[in-house]
């Protein structure tokens, strides 16, 4: 048997400040040539312990850290720049990770690091470039590119400079299926030259078929991992949501299009209503459109064609429409939780004594009672999710807008958190099929500048 | 003539001196030169409908800015005034344009629009990839370089994130002025908080991907891919560097003159130059 590329054994790993270890004991190898896969809900430590095995953790991240690490024969702690570039990383978002402004500048990045002459590095670039389908985009900026591409451009800077191992953080998540299936043969290939390959991903549909083992992650802990074909991903349970029947329309939308100014439309010819008591789910891969979509409803972006109406007011005291970021952070401005919560309602012109009341309620009903006093930013990143839509919700607004309320929430908090919602009309987006279908009245698929209705 | 194709090391080189030269210069003409030059050197460049209307506004309040407000509140002696606005009292000295307030703002504010023109002509007329190889190839650490390159590519980010959390605030029903302009400070002064998180975020993404790819901070600066610095130009850059070190010790002959440190009789003829010209 070939020795193997990763060994890692009882790994523990507490964050700094952390509230709880977010990996225990973790023991699993990994042989050469292997593709590997990661799998766990949001949260379960999936891109920690990627950080951990590019070596991120512990060498530049602090915490507490016990276990052995040993890759490609090399006793951790290392520092990542030691091991580059036979470990090579593709990070979860390409967007905040991409260093240069065009698609040659990124790929050539490590080369240029490690001193190859401007003729090799072209020569390696090139084929990179061509690995992941992408030939003849060396001179396009990243920022003209979809997500999709950005995505592979990401997986080329790895490949440029052929690593023994690759790491990569959901390199799916931004993928239609064909592209996704694509990306997934081009692994398999090059794990079958030698290269060894350990992806994190929740598209399970996608990966699952293309790896040879999986390391299932819950909580921190690992609750499988062999053979891939020995997999089967545990069951999700939901609690039941109540179900109203529709009302009047609240929002209507005809011939709705959107384009940003120089690039072709996110969505065409949309003509939607919404109605009171709908709890609408938006599907679609990132990159699709579906914040923008929630940006329109929320007047956040103009239509470039058709109308939006919203054929309701809102009563004295609440907001008509309200709007969780799908970056929550971006909507925390204050200094303590309380007061944060009591933003909006001191906005509506209430008095002190209902503040409170509605402040005290949404803590209640979002588990933010004990956080009252504290900063929002000292907060973990499900809690300021939390203080986030609370933020919102002591509006009591008609209309509720969520782009992506299930980050960093487990299912289970998910349908907690929409079950607590009072609007009249929810409307939010996910990429996870099944939360859509099973906590959602309605299903909305954005695909192709279109949006087709779901049969549930 | 199309200054936009000069090479980017040109263009360091023109901005370099235009800004140094707006700092060394004290009369008013030399100064109206120098910033018509930078406007013609951008004009040259055919900026956009945009980058002009911008520009346009800049330069108008920043000049008048400038002006009104040295004219209303000058200090030094002499004054003249030219009228008042509200008449001086037994007990108030008047609030009164004075001459040379003007003249000094104008002075003040003509620094500021060439170097603000040169600036502009050096950022919108240089492609973001031939700029930052640039900055990039400068005799600096790449820790120092690649820091300021990344500053200047995350504006578009930090200016869509205020974008979002103002639009966020209003949908908060937040209303600039609505309860006050105490509330409305400290509600304004508050989204420094989300922005500067966001930018440590950003700073730990950009670290994790350079300690990940074999970027080391210390290393020196490397030329690839930049465009080779045409002969004629780098001659031309060098003279107009020269020019700029040839006003400064000019400027410096002639404040030794003026301190009574110096005095040379030959240096006369230059004397008078730099008294009535620079």
């Amino acid at each position: 048997m070939r020795k193997a590329s990763i060994r890692v054994k009882n790994l523990s790993y507490r964050y700094p400040e952390g509230t709880g270890p977010a990996l225990e004991g973790i023991s699993f190898e990994v042989r050469p040539g292997e593709v590997f896969l990661l799998a766990g809900e949001t949260g379960s430590g999936k891109s920690t312990l990627l950080s951990v095995l590019c070596g991120l953790i512990p060498a530049e991240s602090g915490g507490e850290f016990s276990g052995k690490v040993e890759v490609l024969g090399r006793q951790w702690p290392v520092a990542p720049g030691e091991i580059f570039p036979e470990v090579a990383v593709g990070f979860q978002n390409p967007a905040e990770h991409l260093l240069a402004e065009t698609v040659f500048a990124e790929v050539a990045f490590g080369l240029e690091n490690l001193g190859f002459s401007p003729l090799e590095i072209r020569k390696r670039v090139a084929e990179a470039l061509e690995s992941v389908n992408l030939s003849g985009f060396e001179d396009r900026r990243l920022s003209e590119l979809s997500g999709g591409e950005r995505q592979r451009v990401a997986l080329a800077a790895a490949l440029a400079v052929k690593p023994r191992l690759l790491l990569l953080d959901e390199p799916l998540a931004q993928l239609d299926p064909q592209t996704a299936h694509r990306v997934m043969t081009i692994l398999r290939t090059l794990a079958n030259n030698g290269l060894t390959v350990i992806l994190a991903e929740h598209r399970l549909d996608l990966a699952l078929g293309f790896a040879d083992r999986v390391c299932f992650l819950e909580g921190g802990r690992v609750a499988f991992c062999g053979p891939s074909k020995d997999f089967r991903p545990p069951a999700r349970k939901f609690p039941l949501l109540p179900r109203a029947r529709p009302g009047e329309v609240l929002i209507s939308l005809r011939d709705l299009a959107f384009a940003r100014p120089g690039k072709s439309e996110v969505f065409r010819g949309i003509t939607l209503d919404f109605r009171a008591g709908e709890r609408v789910a938006l599907l679609g891969p990132n990159g699709c459109g579906k914040t923008t979509f929630l940006h329109l409803l929320a007047g956040l972006l103009e239509p470039t064609a058709g109308r939006i109406e919203i054929r309701t007011k809102a009563p004295t005291g609440s907001l008509l429409v309200g709007l969780l970021l799908q970056d929550p952070d971006l909507m925390l401005i204050r200094e303590s939780v309380y007061a944060e919560l009591a933003f909006t309602p001191e906005n509506l012109g209430l008095s002190e004594k209902e503040i409170q009341r509605r402040v005290k309620l949404v803590a209640e009903k979002l588990a933010l009672s004990d956080f009252l006093d504290r900063v929002p930013f000292a907060l973990s990143r499900g809690q300021r999710l939390r203080v986030a839509l609370g933020s919102v919700i002591t509006g009591h607004p008609r209309i509720l807008l969520l782009d992506e309320p299930t980050t960093a929430q487990d299912p289970r908090n998910t349908a907690r958190l929409l079950a607590t919602l009072s609007a009249d009309l929810v409307i939010f987006s996910t990429h996870d099929e099944e939360v859509a279908r099973v906590l959602a009245t309605r299903v909305l698929r954005f695909e192709d500048g279109e949006i087709r209705e779901v049969n549930k | 003539m199309n200054t936009r194709k000069l090479h980017p090391y040109t263009k360091f080189g023109v901005s370099f001196l235009v800004s140094g030269l707006s700092v060394i210069l004290d009369r008013p003409l030399s100064l109206a030169v120098l910033t018509s030059l930078a406007l013609v050197l951008l004009l040259l460049s055919r900026p956009g409908r945009q980058i002009l209307k911008t520009y346009l506004l800049l330069t108008v309040t920043t000049v008048w800015g400038i002006m009104v407000s040295q004219g209303l509140f000058y200090q030094e002696y002499p004054r003249t005034v030219l009228f008042c606005l509200i008449p001086p009292g037994e007990h108030f000295a008047g609030l009164c344009f004075i001459k040379e307030g003007f003249l000094y703002g104008l002075i003040q504010s003509l620094r500021l629009v060439a170097a603000l023109s040169a600036g502009l002509y050096l950022v919108t007329s240089t492609p973001q990839e031939a700029f930052f190889r640039a900055v990039s190839a400068l005799p600096l650490p790449r820790g120092l370089t690649l820091m300021a390159v990344s500053a200047v590519r995350f504006l578009p980010t930090v200016a869509e994130d205020l974008r979002l959390i103002r639009k966020a605030l209003r949908l908060k029903g937040y209303r600039p002025l609505k309860r006050g302009i105490l509330y409305t400070i400290k509600v304004e002064l508050s989204v420094i908080y989300p922005l500067l998180s966001q930018a440590v975020r950003h700073s730990r993404s950009l670290a994790d991907a350079l300690l990940t790819r074999g970027f080391d901070p210390l290393s020196p600066s490397r030329r690839l891919f930049l465009s080779p610095w045409p002969r004629p130009e780098k001659i031309l850059t060098v003279l107009l560097l020269l020019l700029g070190l040839g006003v400064f010790v000019l400027k410096v002959l002639f404040w030794l003159y003026l301190q009574e440190v110096l005095y040379v009789e030959s240096l006369r003829p230059l004397y008078a130059l730099v008294r009535n010209f620079l």
